[in-house]
């Protein structure tokens, strides 16, 4: 290891240009994570915020909130399998910001269980009161606790809360849901009459014999959690997209890592080849290139790291970027095991060296 | 000081030289395309001597440094250094033995240019089974005595030809090896520089007890050895 880390030290220049590399490749992968898992988490909020162990909507609904309606009859009929405990309806309005900008919101009326558990700051609002709890990320739109957001052609809503990790596609808020019907019914006057209506309600329980019951009772669909995440438009195709996109450039980095470390051990073979005629084996040789190579990634993280998250500092407010530890963390593992997997590219290489070959000038 | 050399078929050297080579052998290839590089060279070499090993390009005597050396394994014959016959060694085990036992002078210097002078003899106390300290100590005399104290802390690339050569004869030293190999030392090195490396490693190698054996083609360092072996086409003779 001596070996090692003196040449480390004294080629720096060598090594900056691997570092340079890796940290160009982490940069990207955590811009990109950052993208995917604020898209993702942007949408999914709604169904992960509360307590819920199985959501259940109309039948003909295709697990969409904006395709299904469960009328008082029917949220009878459910409770008598299972208790209800929670509600949720969802529009889509336009809105402006106290300093004029236009937003284009998510308003989710939710009772019970339904409603976000991450309410960080503030309360949830009174049932028929003109506010509103905000999603954490609509913040960097300016709307902070104590702000007033006005619906275009309806009420003004006074934030009264801040909630984490609670959004559904667009900037969100969250009220109860007699709020929520009268604010619709201001924008869209068709909907009058349509109190009492909701388009899931939340059950506590994940029981698959309760589930398979409510399927059974009526024109009702039933979905965990993760099924009804699954049913968003898009939301997993996403995800996936973006880690196809990483593991691409993770694969990149095992090449890029790889080769750089296979030339310097083509340079290195008659350094290699003294160093074993003088009693140096190749385990030992191959233990100071992988350290080297854990170095160089290691490295390549932190700085790919503060330069990624340096970046998201100056992202535009409507880029919905988010920067998660866990993200990092697996994005700095694989980094680690990307550049040990590169480095094994050498170790046949150093083990065919024929220390013979430092003698007598034929290297 | 005696020395011994033995040709084809005469009895191998006794046990008490610090080199015995017997009936030594390398073959390279098989049947109709074999190729013999060493035939049966049998000799040795005693502690406090110093033996020129001279031939033409090919005659096989970077091959017989080979296998002196436990780099190349021998198709016949025996290498016993120490009481140890090389040649019934594993890899591994020959691997740790030059560690410990053999010292290398190679052309070209080849010192590890990002270590500095001192640490290019160091490196040894990670390589041999010696203790560190005591190798440190050792690699401290030996460059005062090589008249390198102060240029310790140079690397290669800010030392000179002589002095480079110097620190790779430290290198060979600082493990305190039974036997000396060194290859065409004066290959990189002007005839003035040359003739001081060779006279400064025989008087090393004879100073200190050693057996050593140098390969080179300048017949001008023959005067500062012991004796010549001289290797034609793979068959060894004594001058």
């Amino acid at each position: 290891m001596t070996l090692a880390f003196a040449e480390l030290r004294r080629t720096r220049g060598r090594f900056a240009a691997i570092v340079g590399a890796v940290a160009f490749i982490v940069f990207l992968a955590l811009i990109l994570s950052a993208l995917g898992d604020g898209l993702y988490l942007g949408q999914t909020g709604i169904y992960r915020a509360g307590d819920t162990g199985t959501y259940v909507y109309s039948e003909d609904s295709g697990l969409g909130l904006a395709r299904s309606g469960l009328d008082s009859e029917a949220v009878d009929q459910i409770s008598r399998i299972a208790p209800v405990e929670g509600a949720l309806g969802t529009s889509t309005l336009a809105a402006t910001t106290p300093d004029g900008s236009e937003l284009q919101l998510s308003m989710i009326g939710a009772s019970g269980i339904a409603r976000p558990n991450t309410i960080v700051e503030g309360r949830w609002p009174a049932d028929g009161e003109s506010a509103v709890v905000i999603d954490s990320q609509l913040r960097r739109r300016g709307v902070d606790l104590g702000s007033v957001i006005t619906i275009v052609d309806g009420p003004s809503l006074e934030v009264v809360g801040l909630a984490n990790d609670a959004g559904y596609g667009f900037d969100t808020v969250w009220t109860s849901l007699d709020t929520w019907h009268d604010t619709r019914v201001v924008v869209r006057p068709e909907l009058a009459g349509l109190e009492g209506v909701v388009q899931a309600v939340a059950l506590r329980t994940s029981s698959e014999p309760i589930r398979t019951a409510i399927d059974q009772a009526g024109p009702y669909q039933t979905a965990s959690v993760s099924e009804a995440i699954a049913a968003l438009p898009a939301a997993e195709q996403q995800r996936s997209t973006i880690d196809a996109i990483v593991n691409t450039t993770f694969l990149v980095a095992a090449i890029v890592i790889g080769l750089f470390f296979a030339l310097i051990t083509l340079e290195k073979r008659n350094q290699f080849a003294v160093l074993k005629a003088i009693g140096m084996g190749s385990r030992r040789l191959f233990g100071g290139v992988l350290a080297q190579a854990l170095i160089a990634s290691a490295a390549g993280f932190a700085v790919g790291f503060v330069a990624a998250r340096g970046v998201g500092l100056v992202l535009p407010a409507d880029v919905p970027a988010l920067f998660l530890t866990e993200s990092a963390l697996s994005v700095f593992a694989t980094t680690i095991v990307t550049g040990l997997l590169g480095a094994l590219f050498s170790f046949r290489r150093i083990l065919k060296i024929d220390p013979a070959t430092a003698l007598g000038g034929a290297t | 000081m005696t020395t011994t050399l033995e040709t084809n078929h005469t009895p191998p050297p006794t046990t008490g030289t610090a080199l015995a080579v017997s009936d030594l052998t390398k073959i390279y290839g098989e049947g109709r395309t074999a190729v013999t590089a060493v035939d049966g060279a049998t000799f040795g070499v005693e502690g406090n001597e110093f033996v020129g090993l001279l031939g033409p390009s090919g005659s096989g005597k970077t091959t017989l440094l080979s296998m002196v050396g436990g780099l190349l394994t021998p198709t016949e014959g025996t290498i016993h250094i120490g009481g140890t016959d090389l040649t019934t060694l594993s890899k591994r085990e020959q691997t740790r033995f030059r560690a410990n036992n053999i010292g290398f002078v190679f052309q070209s210097f080849n010192l590890v240019p990002f270590l500095t002078a001192r640490e290019n003899l160091t490196v040894m106390a990670s390589i041999s089974d010696a203790p560190r300290k005591q190798i440190e100590a050792r690699a401290d005399q030996l460059l005062e005595e090589l008249g390198l104290g102060e240029r310790r802390n140079n690397l290669p690339e800010q030392l000179s030809g002589g002095e480079r050569q110097r620190v790779a004869i430290g290198r060979a030293l600082v493990t305190d090896p039974a036997l000396i190999l060194v290859d065409e030392p004066t290959a990189s090195l002007d005839t003035e520089l040359g003739t001081a490396v060779v006279k400064l490693l025989a008087r090393e190698v004879k100073k200190r007890g050693k057996a050593g054996i140098m390969v080179t083609h300048d017949l001008r360092m023959v005067e500062f050895t012991d004796r010549t072996l001289r290797i034609v086409d793979g068959a060894l003779s004594q001058e």
